[in-house]
């Protein structure tokens, strides 16, 4: 785990930092003491950093290596154009390659000048039109059901508005209702899942709904957090909603073992008989009781 | 096999067959498929230029959905206790799905050092864990797909 945590990190953060939420999460409802929980994020962030800094060096020395005159002259453009980048900024992106990015993009997120205040560029262009797609929901100012299924203005100029801002599009045609009926399917899914984890006899189905659950609503609210702007830009795919090839697929197969959970290991807890049936054709690694009943 | 355990595999079996899974799962599911096939026809307006036609990416994107209800249906009519067993092969799946595709994968091997690591403890012979290493290695996985494998691992593992 740590040193598949490590790795991502240096191939993408937001993956990571969902990975490591994901991780302490579960580690939190098995039952694992703070004390042992804050060693683990310890490490994790010691080999983050670790692997962070090789990554960051790595990449500044590439693009040192492979500098060609023409992009020099559009890098230096596009950073004129900006008129929240600090000198720390600058720092950072021109001699940190793509960890200094990831910070610089945290830090650009977290200063003034707002986003209203900032004049478009292909930079920020991203969180402009989700702004304005958001914005426009609520067009007549009569009631926030949003424009309407197909009536959406900023589809057509947000990019990637089918998978990493279709939130923003859920928002403009369908309003702040639909918004936070989405919002409510991802945040029932957990409970629902809580339920069922509760209602389990052993400890390898309830952490394995726990865990889907959790992985599909984390990735969701995260998806929600960068359209919203409450964290940078980042690629993260609503699950099920946006347009995805293997996206698709991965969330369907983890509400299919959410399913199969409640299908079997519910019944088999209720039945005394098919409880007792049911023990002794489990294998012993799989006989543990469920911690949290 | 004794006749009582028959006849109660007998009885689980039927009992699986009248329960359909949580309703509340269903219902999550099928509103996300359905708000998914709205709002992507709406917001595919950009591609539209550069497929084959108006309905070409909604018409990709709803055969993707029926695929994912596809491996949805296989996982729903299995039972959970096989999930470990299956859980290294299932490995494979997004690895062969993206190891084609090697500009949006990652190094596949990272995944199952996990698994490698505790494959001891669930009495694997010896040479199936460098099978598993060697197979692995060299393809290319995407780290979004791969958060389901510490899941499985981590619910294994404890016990």
């Amino acid at each position: 785990m740590l040193f598949y945590s490590a790795l991502t990190f240096s191939q993408g953060l937001t993956n990571t930092l969902l990975l490591m939420g994901i991780s302490a999460i579960m580690m939190l409802i098995s039952g694992a003491k703070l004390k042992k929980l804050l060693v683990v994020l310890l490490v994790y962030g010691v080999c983050g950093g670790i692997f962070f800094t090789i990554k960051s060096l790595n990449d500044s020395k590439e693009e040192n290596l492979n500098l060609d005159p023409k992009t020099e002259v559009v890098v230096a453009a596009e950073v004129e154009e900006l008129p929240t980048d600090n000198a720390l900024v600058q720092f950072l992106t021109k001699n940190f390659g793509r960890g200094g990015t990831w910070v610089a993009r945290f830090i650009r997120h977290y200063t003034p000048p707002q986003l209203v205040d900032q004049k478009m560029n292909s930079k920020n262009q991203q969180e402009m039109y989700a702004r304005m797609a958001q914005a426009n929901s609520n067009r007549y100012g009569i009631f926030p059901t949003g424009v309407g299924p197909g009536n959406s203005r900023e589809c057509s100029r947000l990019p990637l508005a089918f998978s990493d801002y279709i939130y923003s599009i859920i928002t403009e045609e369908l309003g702040i209702v639909g918004a936070l009926f989405v919002l409510l399917l991802f945040v029932g899914l957990v409970f629902r899942a809580k339920r069922i984890a509760l209602q389990c006899s052993y400890a390898f189905p309830s952490f394995l709904v726990m865990g889907m659950s959790v992985m599909i609503s984390l990735q969701a609210l995260f998806h929600m957090a960068i359209n919203t702007g409450v964290v940078p830009v980042s690629g993260q795919p609503l699950p099920l909603v946006s347009m995805g090839g293997t996206s698709t697929l991965m969330v369907s197969v983890a509400f299919g073992i959410m399913l199969s959970v409640s299908r079997y290991a519910i019944q088999n807890a209720h039945d005394k008989e098919l409880k007792k049936a049911d023990h002794d054709k489990l294998p012993e690694n799989l006989r543990a009781e469920n911690p949290t009943l | 096999m004794s006749k009582e355990s028959t006849l109660t595999a007998e009885v689980e079996d039927k009992k699986a067959q009248r329960n359909i899974g949580d309703p509340v799962i269903w219902g999550i599911y099928i509103s996300l498929v359905l708000i998914s096939m709205v709002e992507s026809f709406s917001a595919s307006s950009q591609i539209i230029g550069t497929g084959a036609g108006m309905y070409a990416p909604i018409f990709k994107h709803a055969i993707l959905l029926f695929g994912g209800f596809c491996a949805l249906l296989v996982f729903y009519f299995t039972n959970y206790k096989n999930f470990p067993s299956s859980s290294h092969s299932s490995l494979l799946l997004p690895s062969w799905l993206l190891s084609s595709r090697p500009s949006s994968g990652r190094i596949s091997m990272v995944p199952s050092v996990p698994s490698t690591w505790d494959s001891s403890r669930y009495n694997r012979p010896k040479w199936l864990k460098y099978l598993l290493w060697l197979s692995l290695h060299g393809l290319r996985h995407h780290t979004n797909d791969a958060k389901m494998y510490p899941i499985e691992e981590f619910s294994y593992a404890p016990h």
